[in-house]
C-alpha cells in the first residue's frame, strides 16, 4: 500500500506543476486588424452588387494567398474585371435569382471568385481556363483577354457569346453544377449510363478527343470522369442554343465502332443523360432546365447586342 | 523498482515545482503583433504617398538578374500608382493602377491589378524561352524589408525571385526622370573603359542592352591574372549605373557609380579611386556626324552635339573648311563656292585613330544627278507637254498605264537615266548629265541600259522627247538648294517650256 502511494506521488506533483498564473483577461476587441486599402468606386459597387446581397467576395485585386503558386500568374487589369464581374452577375448569378429565387443563389452560388490576367500556362504551352476549389472558390483566368473576347478579336473560330462562353462564363456553370452536386448527389443511375468509357487522363488525346459524341459524351472533358461529365452535360446545355445540341446530337447519332461494349449511338447514351439531369434540377432544386437555358440565352443575347452597361460602377 | 529508485524520481521532479509567477512580466510591445503590423503598413503609405515627385525602383527580374535591371519610376496616391517605364515606347508615357499594402508574412506592396509596365516582366505567354510561361521571372509583389532614417530609400524584396532591390525618392517628376535618364544612355557614346586601380589596370565592357557589365584585369603577357573578370548586372541612373550589388575590384567593394560628362569617366560613390575613363574610338566621331556630306554651293555652318567631342582632334585638309570642337560641340564651317563642285576633308584623330568625313559642295548642276526626281503631268509647262504626250501615246497605243518615269541613278550597274514602266514593261534610257554652269545642265542620250524593253519604246515614241531633252539645255532652280523637294528645268532656249520634278515619289504620272 505505501508502496502505491509513493506511485502515485509524482502524479500529485505534477498536478501541481501544471497551474498557470495568467490573470489575462480577454480583450473585447480582436488582435487581428484586416487588412485594407482605401476602398474605391468599384470596391464599393462589389460591396453592394456582390457582397451584401449574396455573401460573395469577388477578388480582382491579385493576392498571393490566393494565386496558384505553380504557375507564374499576373492580377487582372482593372476596367476588364469591372466587366467580369458585370457579366458574372448578369449571366449567372441574376439568372439564378430568375430561375431558382434568389435564397437559391444566396445558400449555393460560390462564395468567392478570384481574378488571374493571364491564363494558366504550362510548360508545354498548354494553358488552363479556370479552375474552381471544393465548390467554393472559382479562379476565373484570362481576364485581360475579355476586351479582345468581347470584340470577336481573341480568337476567330468564336463568335462573342461561343468565345464568353468557352473562356469564362461556361466554366462557371460547371464549377456551379459540382457544388449543387456535392450538396445533394446526382442519382447513380448517371453513372450506370457510359460505366466503362471513362478515360480520366486521356480524354483530349486521340481517339478520344475527336470521337466523344459518338461515344456518348457532350464535350471530352466530359469523359474525364461521371462528376466532370455531370457537370459538363449541364453547362453545356444551358449555354448554347437548342440548334447547337441538335447538332451535337446528329454528329452523335452513330455507334463508336471501336468499342465492342457500346450498344447504343452516342446520342441514345447522352439523351439518357440529359434526362437524368433533368429529372435531377427539378427535382432536387426545383429548376426547369429549359428555363434555365431559356434565361441563359436571353441574357446571353442581351450582352452581345450592348444592352448591358459592363462598366456602370456607381452605387444607388 | 526498490525505494531508492522512487526517491530518486522524485528528486527528479523536484525542480518542476520551482516555477515562479512573474508578476511583473509586462507585454514587450504595447500593442499587438497585428495592430504593429498595420502600424507599419500605415508608415509604409505615409511615406510612399508623401514622396511629392515619387519614386524610382531600379527592378531586377529574374533570380539571377540574367536581364539587368530598369527604371520603374512611380508616384502614388491614397488608391493608385503611377507608373513610367523605361523600357515603354514613351518613356514619358504613364500608365495608373491600383496597389495595397497588405500583410503576408511581413509587409507587401502588391501591384495587384495589371498595369501593362509594371507587370511586363512577370506576363508569362504560350510562347518558349525567356517570355514564356514564366514570364521574365519578374515581380509585382514585394515585401517591404527597410524604410530608411531619411525616408528617402526604402528597400524591397521581390516575393518571387527573392532579388533585393531599392527605391529612392525623387527630386523631379516621374516623367522627367525618365526623359532625363534617356538622354543620359543616348549620350553614352562609348562602351569601353578602362581604369588603373592600385596599380592594376582594369577593363570595363558595357553591354548596354543586356544590362551587364564585364570588368577584367588586363593581363600583361606572361602573368598569371589577378583576378577573374566579373559580371555584374547593373540597371542605369539618371547621371551614371548602379550594380545588383556590390562588386569588389581590387579589393575595394563599390556598387554606384556617377558620370562626369566632360572627362568622359565613371567614379565609384564609396572610394573614388575606383574610375573607369570611356577608350575612345574614331567610330563615336563617324556614328554622329557621318562619313559623307553633300552640301549646295552656300556658306554653311554645321554642328554636331555629342558627348566628349572635344576629345578628339580635327583637321582640314583644305582651306574652305574650318574645324573646331568645345565641350560637345564640333562646328564645321563651309565658306561659299562659286565654282564647280569641289570635294573637302575632315579627319578626326585620336590615339593614332583616324576617320575621316568627305565633304562635297555642289552647285544644283552637280546636285541634279545624286537625287531621284519624279515627273507629274501637272508639273510640266503647257509648252513642253506635247514630248511627254508622245509617251503617253505609245502607252496608250499597247493599252499600257506608264506607272512612273523619273530621273534616277537607277543602281551601280546601270546607271543615271530616264527611267519608266508602262504596263508590266519598263526601261531605264541612260542620259549623261552635263554641268553647263553651276545652274545649267544638259542631257545626252546613251541608249538603251540593260532594257530591252526601253529600246522598243524608244524607237516607237519615246524618242520624242529624248529627242527634245539632248536638243537643248535647261536652267534649274530649286526651292531648298540644301535639301531640295523639288527642281525646276527650264528651257535655256524657250522659257515657256519647263517642267517641275519632285523628290517625293509619283505614281500615274499622267494622272497627276
Amino acid at each position: 500500500m505505501k508502496k502505491n502511494i509513493l506511485y502515485l506521488l509524482p502524479f500529485v506533483l505534477m498536478g501541481l506543476v501544471l497551474t498557470s498564473c495568467s490573470k489575462d483577461e480577454i480583450k473585447s476587441e480582436s488582435v487581428i486588424t484586416a487588412d485594407s486599402y482605401k476602398q474605391n468606386q468599384f470596391d464599393k459597387w462589389l460591396e453592394a452588387n456582390f457582397r451584401n446581397p449574396y455573401n460573395i467576395d469577388f477578388k480582382y485585386r491579385y493576392e498571393e494567398i490566393e494565386s496558384d503558386m505553380d504557375y507564374y500568374t499576373v492580377p487582372a487589369e482593372f476596367w476588364q474585371s469591372v466587366k467580369m464581374a458585370h457579366l458574372v452577375k448578369y449571366l449567372c448569378v441574376e439568372t439564378y435569382n430568375e430561375v431558382a429565387g434568389i435564397e437559391f443563389t444566396r445558400a449555393h452560388f460560390p462564395k468567392m471568385f478570384f481574378l488571374d490576367g493571364t491564363w494558366h500556362f504550362r510548360n508545354n504551352g498548354t494553358y488552363e481556363l479556370g479552375t474552381a476549389e471544393g465548390g467554393k472558390k472559382i479562379c476565373l483566368m484570362g481576364i485581360n483577354y475579355l476586351d479582345q473576347v468581347l470584340d470577336g478579336s481573341y480568337n476567330p473560330r468564336f463568335g462573342l457569346a461561343d468565345g464568353l462562353n468557352f473562356y469564362y462564363i461556361k466554366t462557371i456553370h460547371h464549377e456551379f453544377t459540382h457544388i449543387l452536386n456535392q450538396t445533394q448527389d446526382f442519382p447513380t443511375s448517371f453513372r450506370e449510363v457510359t460505366p466503362s468509357s471513362y478515360v480520366s487522363d486521356s480524354q483530349f488525346s486521340e481517339p478520344y478527343v475527336s470521337v466523344y459524341l459518338q461515344r456518348g459524351f457532350i464535350t471530352a472533358y466530359a469523359q474525364t470522369n461521371y462528376n466532370e461529365d455531370f457537370a459538363e452535360m449541364m453547362s453545356m446545355y444551358v449555354t448554347n442554343t437548342p440548334e447547337w445540341w441538335e447538332a451535337q446530337m446528329q454528329a452523335a447519332d452513330t455507334m463508336y465502332e471501336a468499342d465492342q461494349d457500346q450498344i447504343q449511338t452516342g446520342r441514345a447514351l447522352i439523351e439518357q443523360k440529359l434526362d437524368i439531369v433533368r429529372a435531377y434540377m427539378s427535382d432536387t432544386w426545383g429548376v426547369d432546365l429549359d428555363e434555365l437555358r431559356d434565361c441563359v440565352l436571353r441574357r446571353q443575347g442581351n450582352v452581345t447586342s450592348g444592352l448591358v452597361d459592363l462598366t456602370d460602377i456607381t452605387v444607388d | 523498482m526498490n525505494k531508492k529508485n522512487i526517491f530518486i524520481y522524485l528528486l527528479l521532479a523536484l525542480p518542476l515545482l520551482l516555477t515562479s509567477c512573474l508578476k511583473d512580466q509586462e507585454d514587450l510591445f504595447t500593442d499587438s503583433a497585428s495592430a504593429r503590423s498595420a502600424k507599419y503598413l500605415s508608415n509604409v503609405e505615409r511615406v510612399l504617398t508623401s514622396a511629392e515627385y515619387g519614386w524610382v525602383l531600379n527592378y531586377f527580374p529574374d533570380r539571377e538578374q540574367s536581364y539587368g535591371g530598369y527604371a520603374y519610376t512611380m508616384q502614388f496616391d491614397e488608391e493608385n500608382v503611377k507608373v513610367c517605364f523605361e523600357l515603354a515606347d514613351d518613356v514619358t508615357q504613364s500608365i495608373t493602377s491600383t496597389y495595397s499594402l497588405t500583410n503576408e508574412g511581413g509587409p507587401v506592396l502588391a501591384f495587384d491589378t495589371y498595369n501593362d509596365y509594371m507587370h511586363y516582366f512577370a506576363t508569362p505567354t504560350g510562347s518558349s524561352g525567356a517570355g514564356g510561361y514564366q514570364a521574365y521571372d519578374g515581380d509585382f509583389i514585394f515585401i517591404v524589408m527597410n524604410i530608411s532614417e531619411d525616408e528617402n530609400t526604402i528597400t524591397l524584396k521581390g516575393n518571387r525571385s527573392g532579388n533585393v532591390m531599392y527605391m529612392h525618392k525623387l527630386t523631379q517628376s516621374v516623367e522627367d526622370y525618365q526623359s532625363e535618364m534617356a538622354e543620359f544612355k543616348s549620350n553614352l557614346v562609348f562602351d569601353q573603359a578602362s581604369g588603373v586601380i592600385d596599380g592594376q589596370a582594369y577593363h570595363l565592357s558595357i553591354a548596354a542592352d543586356d544590362r551587364y557589365m564585364t570588368i577584367s584585369p588586363v593581363v600583361l603577357e606572361g602573368e598569371e591574372a589577378v583576378e577573374d573578370p566579373i559580371e555584374a548586372p547593373f540597371c542605369f541612373d539618371i547621371d551614371g549605373f548602379t550594380f545588383y550589388e556590390p562588386i569588389t575590384i581590387a579589393g575595394k567593394e563599390v556598387k554606384v557609380f556617377k558620370y562626369d560628362e566632360t572627362e568622359g569617366t565613371f567614379t565609384a560613390q564609396e572610394d573614388n579611386s575606383v574610375v573607369f575613363s570611356a577608350l575612345l574610338t574614331t567610330s563615336i566621331v563617324t556614328n554622329n556626324i557621318g562619313e559623307s556630306i553633300i552640301l549646295s554651293n552656300n556658306a554653311k555652318t554645321l554642328t554636331y552635339e555629342f558627348n566628349l567631342a572635344d576629345k578628339f582632334t580635327y583637321t582640314s585638309d583644305v582651306d574652305w573648311i574650318t574645324v573646331s570642337a568645345s565641350g560637345k560641340v564640333v562646328t564645321i564651317n563651309v565658306a561659299q563656292n562659286t565654282g564647280v563642285a569641289r570635294t573637302g576633308h575632315v579627319t578626326a584623330e585620336v590615339d593614332g585613330q583616324t576617320a575621316v568625313i568627305t565633304i562635297n559642295q555642289v552647285p544644283l548642276s552637280g546636285l541634279f544627278e545624286t537625287l531621284e526626281l519624279y515627273v507629274a503631268y501637272s508639273n510640266i509647262s503647257e509648252a513642253a507637254r506635247p514630248y511627254f504626250d508622245a509617251c503617253k501615246a505609245l502607252s496608250d497605243s499597247e493599252s499600257e498605264n506608264i506607272g512612273v518615269m523619273a530621273f534616277v541613278d537607277y543602281n551601280a550597274e546601270n546607271g543615271y537615266g530616264l527611267f519608266f514602266t508602262s504596263g508590266s514593261y519598263g526601261g531605264l534610257l541612260g542620259l549623261k548629265v552635263t554641268p553647263v554652269s553651276g545652274t545649267e545642265i544638259k542631257f545626252t542620250y546613251e541608249g538603251d541600259r540593260n532594257y530591252s524593253s526601253g529600246t522598243w519604246y524608244y524607237n516607237h515614241g519615246y524618242y520624242v522627247l529624248i529627242d527634245y531633252l539632248e536638243s537643248t539645255s535647261f536652267i534649274l532652280s530649286a526651292d531648298n538648294e540644301d535639301n531640295p523637294s523639288y527642281m525646276i528645268l527650264t528651257d535655256s532656249k524657250d522659257s515657256t517650256k519647263s517642267f517641275k520634278l519632285t523628290t517625293a515619289p509619283v505614281s500615274n504620272p499622267f494622272d497627276n
